[in-house]
């Protein structure tokens, strides 16, 4: 199948996994206690007040035909306005995706780092002390909650050695990168056994591979053996494993952002489910399922391109 | 593809292996590059460096827990938002800390005739942040939106003793009731009291006047970043003499309590909001900070929705608040620092510090209880929230000694919220911090819980709420007051659920800031804050 045709197919497929999740969000925010109108005007307000609004924001119309009137804005890029702050959609999602994306990418960058490093001394040196110790922090790692960890770090980092902020983003660039420092590393950190684990068995799968052995009989450095051969066709393994791991990262960064006061999509999505702040948390449902989706096209196209095994 | 010495990989395809080959080297290449330029950032940009706790000394920087939502001060204000619109916009009357009593605000005197059902406010020279001046049509404007469950649905029950808002001359409006009001100068000094500018609020339309404010009070809005942090620049117009002390003040958005109090710790913010009762004494004993605790007037208890249960009994109730260890609460929960409660509403104006707050004592309890089988509650409280756990745990093991059986429930705050207000509840503990009154006047809430029952709990009293409208109507201050002073200790010989205790506002700052101060209510005025460099 060409490139074209495939990317086609499985545009078309996202589209539909995107409307039915979409259309089911819609549906649970709206069943589960909370009324946004409610919430707007108070505990002390009339019920006509409340009424009022409701009908101001279409929100006693049945629902399905709310569902459908969303579907048709929402696929114009029209997502309407807060309910609990005077402004659109746009302009509250807008601001934050950076932010999210920047800290999501180091975070991933990070964890790659100290995955790859941590999988080869592993792998390499199998069933050796450094091999248990690197499984042991690996357990560690993902056993810690992130939250615990990224205060930890702040409070060395940033209290007592005074090196980075203790939270915030800042206003220029340098300060984006010095805040989200600590906020990727904790993100990093939480996100890297995944990756190691899959990376390690699988290096150790390709050690053991004939060709391996044939490039050494062949007198290739171990350092090429490694590099060009065994890690390429590892990866391929862990590539498998991307979706999950993006998705990890994302929920846990709504924790990070929320700790370390990044304004980023997360802590969006915490605060307009707190307020039943329906637009919003539709748009946001919108914006991680179309993230879900690429992630997964993308997730396939990489292990075609690294395993050329694999056809599409 | 081949090696030096021959030896040939297959690829089945050419472009492949360009896709693979490039892949690699990019991905180790964005690594490098984000190492290194975090490394080469936090190089240059030293901690001393960053603005806020080290700019001009006529700048504080201010941590908080929350942000306001919108700028309309007749548009619901929570208490995070009415923290900002109290800085921003003046009333007629105003609440200063130390005192219930409202003082002249914009107002600079006031006359009360015709039995308690005509006020006339004569109004003081003053301007609002944009030059123009304050105006008898402003203030008419502005408490006539106040009033209309149109414009401000949340509040206007407030005022609806108000028949007429009217100018009498050029500097005096007259305020004409349906019935004696003496709590109406308390609601005249909460938020949506505030008085805007009619010109300019025309002008702009409400969307417009919510992007950009306008108000007379001690600061101005120069930039709200939502999601980040809040700066108020002081109004150069406003009309009490050498205030604001400071400059400007900005005010960061740090939810997370940990972080907050870091951020104070390692000077990135001069003080501090919402101080976790965990870290008080720590604080306490920390050379270079200073902590603030006042009781203000919030309360934390456990509501009861009486319906069709053994809650109806008075003796139930009253066993329920004997078998409540509220001593230990406040010592393990508050870390010492609340007052253990002796009313069913908040500190509020004619609080009577007489009245005996339930003792803890099981004996009494079981003889209350008497032959009433034992039960189960259900106790809805909001789950994230850590004095609320810790509370659920200690009522369920000491009500359990009476065969009251408590099931948790724990909930977020927007479902915890709607199910208070539908009734969906048997009991409920209120989140730390919620239990506000948004004005120093007992009526508001009074009102609400005896008369009005906004939150369902089918109580049976009838002396009570007799009680509480007669005192609504009382103009003469002593006789309310007596009469404010029985309803107190009447209803907690009936409650409708378990006072447990009355919280302090909590407050840390660098050694150096003073200034700060809190009103009933609870929100900071800053305009007699000094940041002290």
């Amino acid at each position: 199948m060409s490139l074209a045709k495939y990317l086609g197919a499985r545009l078309s497929y996202a589209a539909i996994v995107l409307i039915v999740v979409t259309f089911v969000a819609f549906i649970m925010i709206r069943l589960v206690p909370g009324d946004p109108a409610r919430k707007a005007v108070g505990p002390y307000a009339s019920q006509e007040s409340v009424d009022a609004l409701r009908h101001e924001l279409g929100l006693d119309q049945p629902l399905l035909s709310q569902a459908f009137v969303f579907m048709k804005d929402a696929a114009r890029f029209d997502f309407g306005s807060s309910i609990t702050q005077n402004a659109t959609v746009a302009s509250l999602v807008g601001p934050r995706i950076v932010p999210s994306l920047a800290l999501a990418g180091a975070g991933l960058a990070i964890a790659l780092v100290i995955a790859t490093s941590l999988a080869l001394a592993a792998a390499r040196r199998r069933d050796t002390w450094i091999d248990h110790a690197i499984r042991g922090v690996s357990s560690v790692m993902l056993a810690m909650p992130s939250f615990w960890f990224g205060l930890i770090l702040a409070l060395v980092f940033g209290y007592k050695l005074g090196l980075l902020p203790t939270s915030g983003y800042g206003y220029t660039f340098g300060e984006h990168v010095q805040g989200l420092v600590l906020p990727a590393v904790t993100l990093g950190v939480a996100v890297a056994p995944l990756m190691l684990r899959t990376l390690r068995s699988s290096l150790l799968d390709t050690f053991g591979q004939d060709y391996i052995e044939a490039a050494r009989a062949r007198g290739l450095s171990n350092r090429r053996v490694v590099w060009r051969h065994a890690l390429r066709n590892s990866l391929a393994a862990t590539v498998t494993v991307l979706g999950v791991i993006v998705g990890y990262a994302v929920s846990g960064a709504v924790v990070i952002e929320s700790v370390f006061a990044i304004p980023g999509l997360g802590s969006l999505l915490v605060s307009s489910v707190a307020t039943r702040d329906f637009p919003v948390i539709q748009a946001l449902v919108v914006l991680f399922g179309a993230l879900v989706v690429a992630v997964s096209i993308l997730n396939d196209l990489l292990y075609a391109a690294l395993d050329p095994r694999v056809r599409l | 593809m081949r090696s030096r010495n021959g030896y040939a990989l297959k690829r089945r395809s050419g472009s492949r292996m360009t896709l693979r080959a490039a892949l690699l080297p990019f991905g180790i290449a964005a690594c490098a590059m984000v190492v290194v330029a975090t490394a080469a950032a936090s190089a240059m940009y030293s901690n001393a460096a960053t603005p806020s706790a080290a700019a001009q000394s006529g700048s504080l920087t201010y941590a908080r827990a929350d942000e306001p939502s919108k700028f309309d001060p007749q548009g619901v204000p929570d208490l995070a938002t009415a923290q900002v619109l109290i800085q921003l916009y003046d009333q007629l009357v105003e609440l200063l800390p130390g005192s219930d009593v409202p003082q002249p605000g914009l107002a600079k005197s006031w006359r009360i005739t015709d039995g308690g059902r005509t006020y006339t406010f004569t109004l003081r020279e003053a301007r609002f942040s944009n030059g123009d001046r304050v105006t008898v049509d402003d203030v008419v404007f502005s408490l006539n939106r106040a009033r209309s469950p149109k414009t401000d649905p949340g509040f206007s029950f407030l005022f609806d003793t108000i028949r007429s808002v009217s100018v009498r001359r050029p500097s005096t409006v007259a305020v004409r009731l349906s019935k004696p009001t003496p709590a109406l100068l308390g609601y005249l000094s909460a938020p949506p009291g505030s008085i805007i500018p009619k010109a300019y609020f025309s002008q702009v339309g409400p969307k417009g006047f919510d992007k950009a404010p306008i108000g007379s009070g001690p600061f101005q809005l120069d930039e709200f970043t939502r999601g980040q942090r809040l700066v108020l620049k002081r109004n150069p117009y406003y009309w009490r003499r050498g205030k604001p002390v400071l400059d400007e003040v900005v005010q960061l958005y740090i939810p997370d309590d940990n972080a907050r109090v870091l951020a104070l710790r390692s000077g990135r913010v001069d003080a501090a909001d919402g101080i976790p009762y965990a870290q008080l004494k720590s604080i306490e004993s920390a050379n270079n900070l200073r902590l603030l605790t006042k009781v203000a007037g919030i309360i934390d208890a456990i509501y009861f929705n009486q319906s069709g249960s053994p809650l109806r009994e008075t003796k139930v109730r009253q066993a329920l608040n004997h078998a409540t260890p509220l001593r230990s609460i406040n010592r393990v929960v508050f870390a010492g620092k609340a007052q253990v409660a002796n009313s069913l509403i908040p500190r509020l104006r004619f609080w009577d510090p007489r009245v005996k707050p339930y003792d803890y004592s099981i004996p009494k309890a079981k003889k209350l209880f008497g032959s009433t089988p034992g039960f189960s509650v259900s106790l809805m409280i909001v789950g994230t929230d850590t004095a609320s756990r810790q509370i659920a745990q200690i009522v369920q093991s000491s009500w359990g000694k009476l065969g009251v059986r408590v099931s948790v429930r724990a909930v977020d705050t927007a479902t915890w919220f709607a199910e208070l207000i539908k009734g969906n509840y048997q009991a409920s503990l209120i989140p730390s911090g919620a239990g506000n009154s948004d004005v120093a006047e007992p009526d508001e809430l009074l009102n609400l819980f005896w008369v009005a029952d906004v939150l369902h709990m089918n109580h049976e009293n009838t002396q009570v709420p007799a009680l509480v409208k007669e005192a609504s109507v009382t103009q003469d201050m002593s006789k309310r007051g007596r009469l404010l002073k029985r309803i107190q200790r009447l209803g907690l010989r009936d409650p409708y659920g378990v006072p447990i205790a009355f919280e302090p506002a909590r407050m840390a700052m660098r050694r150096g800031v003073s200034g700060f101060d809190v009103v009933t209510p609870g929100w900071w005025r800053l305009e007699t804050v000094r940041a002290g460099r």
